[in-house]
């Protein structure tokens, strides 16, 4: 079971993300060995919104609300994921974290509490970026510790010279990661999709 | 008598709280508050135009208070249309979609309305009298019988 944690601030773009890579991820299998997917949907609040738009595409969601997988309710994950793992056994589990958690701290408890190694991928709002870098510069910075890929999402919205500043300082935070730029406005292309899919 | 009035409004909120099914969340600084309820009866037209006219709304009291959008979200599911409804301050986008339930052959009654806000740098109690009139103003839409 390969183990995908998408993270990023809030309203970043992590489930439109979601809804194109699963939806990859099942194209590229066919007939008998289709692949299967196993997404867990972690909301902040009580009432979850993105579990309701995963399920309305056709996916079957756990959903863990209420808190944040990388603290408060990090039992509830490991349960949960072990439930997976023992019922379902997917090919592919893809953990949406919420907009105000720490993605490094989910794979860290993975692997340190089951054993299990995860890619983080963080999705970053470009049009916002210059926004809350200071008021929410713990958050935001600590949300790219650890990731493997970083996708600048709604590039359409900002000016080329402010996605520079944005991709130059996400470089700075964070130099080991593959930097992408992504569009709310057009489908992801196919090779960073492969990019998410092999590393 | 200001004290009186006080606890006449927080009666009120705990009721409508409680009708609406609210909860609120605190954690990394943000509030995050969240209703869901079932209109039956109600276009369900009108009802999105008003969660986007309030989320603007929200979103400019929002930054004259000095807080900082974090979400706002909703969903609208009926019997053949869903939408998401999302803002993040400037804009509000809404995507629909047909019915999952419709598409599976299944039945939905009513309306069911999801909201969640998430905040930060705004007074909890502020933010669920937001939501609440949110609400408030929805349930106040005339029913498709009456127009």
């Amino acid at each position: 079971m390969k183990i995908l944690i998408l993270g990023g601030f809030l309203g970043s773009g992590k489930t439109s993300v979601l809804l194109q890579l699963a939806q990859y991820l099942v194209q590229q299998s066919s007939g008998s060995s289709q692949t299967r997917v196993a997404i867990i949907e972690n909301e902040i609040g009580q009432i979850g919104i993105d579990d309701k738009v995963l399920r309305g595409n056709g996916y079957e969601v756990r959903e863990i609300f209420s808190g944040c997988v990388c603290c408060s309710l990090n039992s509830d994950l490991i349960s949960g994921i072990q439930e997976i793992k023992s019922t379902v056994d997917p090919d592919w589990l893809i953990i949406e974290a919420t907009g105000v958690a720490f993605p490094d701290k989910i794979a860290e408890s993975l692997f340190t509490n089951l054993g299990l190694a995860a890619r983080v991928v963080t999705i970053v709002d470009a049009s916002r970026w210059q926004r809350i870098r200071i008021p929410l510069a713990n958050l935001i910075e600590g949300q790219l510790n650890d990731a493997e890929l970083i996708l600048i999402n709604k590039t359409d919205l900002v000016a080329d010279l402010e996605l520079m500043a944005v991709e130059a300082d996400l470089r700075n935070l964070n130099s080991d990661a593959v930097i992408y730029q992504i569009s709310g406005i057009k489908p992801m292309d196919e090779g960073l999709l492969k990019e998410i899919q092999h590393g | 008598m200001a004290e009186n009035r006080i606890k006449i409004r927080k009666s009120t909120q705990l009721s409508k709280r409680k009708d609406y099914q609210i909860e609120t969340t605190l954690h990394q600084g943000a509030v995050a508050i969240a209703g869901e309820t079932v209109f039956t009866g109600k276009p369900f037209n009108p009802l999105q135009t008003i969660i986007q006219e309030e989320f603007a709304a929200i979103s400019r009291w929002i930054v004259a208070s000095g807080g900082i959008v974090g979400h706002l979200k909703s969903f609208l599911s009926a019997a053949e249309q869903q939408v998401m409804i999302s803002s993040t301050g400037e804009q509000v986008t809404c995507r629909t979609s047909p019915s999952a339930l419709f598409s599976q052959g299944k039945r939905s009654e009513g309306i069911q309305i999801s909201i969640a806000l998430i905040v930060f740098n705004i007074p909890q109690m502020d933010l669920e009298e937001r939501l609440i009139d949110i609400f408030d103003r929805l349930n106040q839409e005339e029913s498709e019988e009456s127009q």
